[in-house]
């Protein structure tokens, strides 16, 4: 039904209609209105080329090391319960080891960086709430970014910004 | 002016993927050799490059980069005016479109043929004993419902992302090669859609200069 009626091929969300343009893949989607809207509100993209190199490469890090793992660990402790299906509580522990050398890389970078592509919020960061917003639901992946200094410090400024508090509230939460 | 340095081996598939788009641009580049058997890509000195021990780095006079994607977007960027066009700038929707089908590949293609590659190749290689055969099983079913995504897609269009090559396609070639190697070829052989798109890919003079250097072979199975 969903590949019907949006042409997503993966039937998955998210998927956009913009008049006739039809966009899926959640990072595409923001970057495009990102784009689009380069000239009003935060600059998400970074400013010169080698900025937006460092803002790309932390996106980049946030699918090919963050994601990977949070993903699963959050279908499992999070919506296979919902759904009444059983959780792979192996695969959890053995993702939760991995995680937390990835979360150390983090909180090194976050050491010496305001924000993970330097001194601005940029799509590096906001590309991580989503899943980062699950991972605090969850009493010990919560304790794991509470332990981090540097990350508990960017994730504190990070959820101060009045977009996530619009998203909050439209959650509901 | 400075030659831009990437860092690694040219049988790494992530490397090559960068190298890839290098040649595609016609920008001159110094590889810098990383013993990866020597674990040189560990060594604190690398990780300063990239604190997540991995190859491809770029350096490019003070810009050091590292995730291979990040890269050849960096490259295509900086060299948008001359050789091919891989990422469709001067139309914003069409960008779009291209980072789509880039998603694509990073999201639901790369996980499960990485997997398979992974198996099948750097095991054996890494001397960490035989392929995981359940593992093998699970990614390649995966890759099937990919590889049918992507068989209907291109009915409708040359590439991925419409009627010329762009990244989209580029950051598939280097671990389709090496799947190719494998006893599993079928899967793209028996789609005669993503067959021809993968003959038109590995035919680029830009992928003709690459593929030499994707030396390792898979164990047989």
């Amino acid at each position: 039904m969903v590949v019907q009626l949006y042409g997503q091929p993966f039937g998955q969300v998210p998927a956009i209609e913009d008049g006739d343009f039809k966009l899926f893949e959640s990072r595409a989607i923001a970057r495009y209105y990102a784009t689009k809207y380069s000239d009003q509100g935060t600059d998400l993209l970074g400013k010169s080329l080698e900025h937006r190199a460092i803002v790309d490469q932390w996106s980049d890090v946030e699918t090919h090391y963050f994601n990977v793992l949070v993903h699963p660990i959050v279908i499992n402790l999070v919506i296979k319960p919902r759904l009444g299906e059983e959780c792979d509580i192996g695969l959890v522990e053995e993702l939760k080891v991995k995680l937390e050398v990835v979360l150390d890389v983090y909180d090194n970078r976050l050491a010496s960086n305001r924000f993970l592509a330097g001194d601005e919020f940029t799509m590096a960061d906001l590309t991580h709430m989503p899943a980062m917003g699950y991972l605090m639901g969850i009493t010990d992946l919560n304790r794991m970014i509470k332990a981090r200094e540097n990350m508990n410090r960017w994730w504190e400024e990070i959820t101060a910004r009045p977009a996530w508090k619009k998203l909050m509230e439209m959650a509901g939460h | 002016m400075v030659v831009m340095k990437v860092y690694g081996d040219e049988m790494s598939a992530c490397v090559a993927r960068v190298l890839l788009c290098l040649h595609e641009k016609n920008t001159e580049f110094e590889l810098v050799p990383v013993n990866l058997f020597a674990r040189h890509h560990k060594l604190p000195s690398y990780l300063s490059m990239n604190p997540f021990g991995q190859v491809p780095v770029l350096q490019d006079e003070d810009l050091t980069l590292f995730e291979s994607r990040a890269i050849t977007a960096y490259i295509a960027e900086k060299h948008k005016d001359k050789g091919t066009d891989l990422t469709r700038h001067k139309d914003s929707k069409e960008a779009a479109i291209v980072k789509l089908w880039s998603e694509v590949e990073a999201h639901h293609f790369n996980p499960a043929i990485s997997a398979v590659i992974h198996q099948l190749i750097v095991v054996p290689l890494q001397g960490e004993g035989s392929p995981d055969a359940t593992i093998v099983e699970e990614n390649l079913k995966k890759l099937e419902k990919v590889l049918d995504v992507y068989e209907e897609r291109l009915t409708k269009a040359k590439y991925l992302a419409g009627d010329t090559y762009t990244l989209a396609d580029l950051h598939h070639a280097p671990y389709i090669y090496y799947f190719m190697k494998t006893s599993h070829a079928g899967l793209v052989n028996d789609r005669p859609k993503v067959k021809a798109w993968w003959e038109d890919l590995c035919s680029r003079p830009a992928f003709v200069k690459v593929s030499p250097g994707l030396t390792v072979e898979p164990t047989t199975n």
